[in-house]
Parts: structure tokens; sequence; C-alpha cells
């Protein structure tokens, strides 16, 4: 028996699912990409910290990779409040730090997924 | 049973949150990423400096490599001969002359490279800077190969080319190569005159590239092959028939002594 203190029952069993797939010995490269589809697939934001955290921790390569992908691929074409909103972020940025960061990045707040404010 | 802290994303690990950065290809994506919190705006802070490569210099005769100087402590990003002289770009800009017997460094004194909207110094990762003589000038080449949001998902390769004033002493950029084609690769960069001799088309950039494998598993690297028009802006890819090794081996460009 190891105990891990980092990390909740519900993630670790999710992380053993991974790995039993990923370990099969008859399991195509095919079938593992599908699979990593499926388990990563609808994965709720608080589930994906915990699976980063966790594949961070325990050193899983391919773990950690395939959630830090989902996670950037949810950003992609969405605005910065989108961000903070979906993620739970409070900016700690002063109000002239925002405007400025703004300013600067002007060009790069355009043409960004209508459903992202 | 304790309840569940809420997670809190602003405290991620860095290592965490610089590598669900890397993945980001699209510029808007990695700037807005980098506008969420402090901590994610680390990211930005900790714009990857390349490896900056330093330079040695070699003769038949001697009996190892000469370093050259780190003046700017940046490193060098290209070298190059025009004219007789040798010259080299470092890594926050400047550019210098080397004396080939001296190998004593001197800055020309200008302003760093251009202002571009993408360009600063140092470079992202998706970005290259290359210094090419051609018929006499001293040529510089920024490519950004970025996605752009605003444009399809598709990977677009942007060039932009700039001459050295040498009595000015500034970069100005060339709105046409004229007669010219440039030629870029990893390692081999030239300029040709009259590129129609070899079937080449003039004011365009020929392109062999490295594109790495974002995507689990990485670390593949695949050959990028194409030529960017300045003419019309578009980049097409460069089509050599089926057998071409694309992973592991990559050309380079030579010219033909007829």
């Amino acid at each position: 028996m190891i105990p891990l203190p980092l990390i909740d029952g519900r993630t670790l069993a999710r992380v053993i699912t991974y790995l039993n797939k990923h370990t099969e010995d008859d399991a195509s490269d095919e079938a593992k990409r599908k699979f990593d589809e499926e388990f990563l697939y609808g994965m709720e934001v608080g589930v994906l910290y915990d699976a980063a955290l966790a594949a961070n921790y325990l050193d899983i390569g391919g773990l950690f990779h395939e959630v830090c992908q989902r996670i950037a691929d949810g950003m992609m074409n969405k605005s910065v409040e989108w961000v903070r909103k979906t993620f739970h972020i409070e900016s700690e940025f002063t109000s002239e730090e925002e405007v400025q960061i703004k300013k600067e990045y002007a060009w790069a707040w355009e043409g960004v997924d209508s459903n992202a404010d | 049973m304790a309840g569940r802290i809420m997670a809190d994303w602003s405290k991620l690990p860095y290592d965490i949150i610089h590598k669900v950065a890397t993945y980001l290809m699209a510029v808007e994506d990695f700037l807005a990423f980098s506008a969420v919190c402090r901590s994610w705006r680390s990211v930005y802070v900790a714009k990857q400096w390349h490896q900056s490569p330093q330079l040695a210099f070699c003769r038949p005769g001697y009996s190892s490599w000469k370093t050259v100087k780190d003046i700017s402590r940046t490193g060098y990003i290209d070298v190059t001969h025009v004219k007789d002289q040798i010259f080299a770009l470092c890594g926050l800009g400047s550019l210098v002359v080397i004396d080939i017997d001296s190998l004593a460094v001197t800055d020309i004194n200008g302003p760093k490279a251009p202002e571009h909207v993408a360009l600063s110094l140092p470079l992202w990762h998706w970005e290259q800077l290359i210094l090419v003589e051609s018929s006499g000038d001293l040529w510089m080449v920024y490519q950004n190969r970025t996605s752009i949001r605003s444009r399809s998902s598709v990977e677009s390769t942007e060039f932009y080319v700039y001459t050295f004033d040498f009595s000015k002493k500034r970069w100005i950029r060339l709105s046409s190569l004229g007669n010219h084609a440039i030629f870029v690769g990893d390692n081999c960069s030239m300029s040709i005159r009259a590129p129609d001799r070899f079937n080449c088309k003039s004011n365009s950039i020929y392109f062999i590239g490295k594109r790495m494998e974002q995507r689990w598993p990485c670390g593949e690297v695949h050959v990028d092959l194409g030529v960017h028009s300045i003419t019309n802006g578009i980049s097409e890819p460069l089509c050599f028939g089926p057998g071409i090794p694309k992973h592991y081996s990559f050309p380079l460009w030579v010219t033909p002594t007829f």
C-alpha cells in the first residue's frame, strides 16, 4: 500500500484506466488514439485540472501531453475574458496594467469566437 | 469526507502552465493566454531564448576552432559575408562586423532589427531571422511560421526581407527582390540572381523548414518544402513526388556549377 496524498481517489482511478489502456499488449496505436479522444473528450475543467496535476506528479508523459493539449485546444480562439470565466480565474492585474496589456496586443483581440465573451 | 477545494488554475505549477502554452500555435492565442493572470503572464516574460548559438572560425592550418567573442552576451542569430567582410546578427538584433584575422568584433552602431508587429527580440520559437548576401548587398530575411486566427487554421508562413543601408546604418524593408530568388534552409541560405536560369521564379523565397510535431508523441520532425511569392504573399508547397524521405533527413540547397 503506497499512500499518495496529493491525488484523490477518483482522479487516480482515471489515471489507472488510461495506463491500463496504454499498456495493453494488443491495443493498436489507432485504438489508443481513439481511446484518448473519448477519454479526454468532455472532461470538465475541474477534472482536467486534477488530471494535469496527477500526470505531472506521477510523471506520466503521454497522459500529461494529452491533458495539456486538451486544455490548450479548449482555449483556441477564445478571448481572455472567456478563459477567466471558464477557468474561474481572477485577474490580479491593476486597471492600469490591464489597459497597458490591452493596448499592446489590441490586434490580437480581433476575430475571436462569438461565444467567447 | 472533506469538501473538494475549488481548482485554482492561476496557482498551477509553472511547468504545467508553460507546457500548455507551448501547444498554442496561434500567436493571438499565446498572447491571450499570457494576459489572463499574473502567473500565466510568466510565459510571455520567459519568452524563449533559443540556445543562443556561439560563433567559431577555422581555416586550414589552424590547430583548432577559434571562438568569436560574444560581445552582446546574447549569442549570434546568423552570420554571412558580403564583399569580403563578415557580418553577424546578435541575439538582440545588433549587427556586427568581424575581422577575419583578429576575430575582433565591432558593432555597426545602428538601430536594432526593425520593429514589426510580431518581431521583437528575442524571437518566439516560430520566428527566424536569416542573413543573406545578395549581389553585394546585405539582406535579412524574417520568417514567421505561426498560424494566424483570422486566416484559416492552416499554418501560414510570412516572410519579410530587409536590406541594410550602410550609409544610414539601418534596415530598410524591401517590397521586391527584383530579379533574385532567396533560398533559405537549415544552415544554408543564399540569394540567386536571375533564378530563371534554374527554372526558379524571381521575387520568391524557396524555403526548407522543420516542423516539430507538437502533439503527442512529440519529437517527430517533418520537412516542410515550399516557395513563397513576394508578389502575392502566397506560399505554396514544393512537391518532389513520392520517395523523398520526409523524416530525419534535411535537404540542402546547392547551386550547380554550370
